[in-house]
């Protein structure tokens, strides 16, 4: 018997928001998603079939090696409507290809910069520039840090467009995390679309064969 | 090594050895209904013996939850995740609400982001 619209479950589903954390391996990705999440932050894996370059009948290589790469992921409910959901995107360079599959269908994307390693996230900022996805960079001020550096120096070494924020933060602490969200949501409203975001994923598109 | 040679694949930097396809049997195909933060939750329809996974996958669905989550959960990999919950669609064991559109070139809605804001600074 079909239930009637109101006492659906599916009626209450919120709707999934996704925005992304990217930075290098050990920027504070993880820690930062644990900062604001309102879950402790959990891990899902991606699976990666190393050896699969022409190889199309799995049922024929059933002991085909597979690589895991962990995503950590946090969420945080927006007023019992919608859910936003943060995602540390794998760091290491052997993963890139999978970023286009998780950028689909995401808001827009935090750069974290460690500036003792800020040639780290030369690559990423040159992705999200090409692929045209709103981001802005957060840099994590670590404790100790022999290197300081201003955000004006941040966004020289990056060679950023004037439009993309620089932020400064601490992973760590829980107000922090959430005012880099805040900035990459007023920067969201802020910039022009038309230009900003030539190349952004469509709505259909699905997430592909990784994730 | 040679890529050639079985021992290649057997070390820290290509991982463990896992099937987990195996459990979707055998299925590869991305699925177009999942995306990370699709929502799904249990439409209570009863089903018959269905497995040890997709019973497993079913019972996360109790209540609303994301497919991100489904796979942390059950520590299926994300692509295996999908694969069993398509299923379950299929047998109208679950329904599902897909993620907030993101349009290319265009501004998220104005409310939206206001909510999200709000909810941000609540925090």
């Amino acid at each position: 018997m079909p239930s009637t619209s109101s006492d659906r479950a599916v009626d209450n589903l919120p709707g999934g928001l996704k925005l992304l954390i990217a930075g290098g391996f050990g920027v504070g990705k993880t820690t930062l998603v644990g900062a604001v999440s309102e879950i402790a932050p959990l891990k899902t894996e991606a699976t990666i079939t190393e050896a699969s370059v022409g190889v199309d009948d799995i049922a024929l290589t059933g002991g085909k090696t597979t690589t895991t790469v962990a995503l950590d992921f946090g969420r945080v409910s927006i007023a019992n409507e919608y859910v936003l959901f943060l995602f540390g995107l794998p760091g290491q360079e052997r993963f890139w290809f999978m970023w286009d599959q998780l950028c689909i269908g995401a808001l827009g994307v935090i750069v974290l910069v460690d500036t003792r390693r800020i040639e780290d996230s030369f690559e990423a900022v040159d992705y999200f520039e090409r692929t045209g996805i709103p981001f802005l960079v957060a840099v994590n001020e670590f404790e100790g840090a022999q290197f300081s550096y201003t955000g004006t120096e941040v966004r020289e070494a990056l060679q950023l467009r004037p439009d993309v924020p620089v932020v400064m933060c601490d992973a760590r602490s829980r107000t922090s995390a959430v005012n880099v969200l805040i900035a990459l949501v007023k920067h969201l409203q802020t910039i022009d679309y038309r230009t900003v975001r030539p190349a952004a994923p469509e709505l259909a598109a699905h997430e592909g064969s990784y994730i | 090594m040679s890529r050639g040679d079985p021992e290649a694949f057997v070390d820290s930097a290509a991982g463990r050895l896992i099937r987990p396809y195996a459990v979707a049997g055998g299925r590869t195909a991305p699925n177009e209904d999942f995306h990370l933060v699709t929502y799904v939750v249990a439409t209570g329809r009863a089903l018959g013996d269905l497995g040890p996974d997709h019973d497993d996958i079913l019972s996360l669905c109790d209540r609303p939850i994301s497919v991100a989550e489904v796979s942390a959960l059950s520590g299926l990999p994300l692509a295996v995740t999908k694969i069993l919950l398509s299923d379950l669609l299929g047998w109208r064991a679950i329904d599902t609400r897909a993620p907030v559109p993101v349009f290319e070139r265009a501004r998220p809605s104005t409310d939206l982001l206001e909510k999200v804001l709000d909810a941000l600074y609540k925090l």
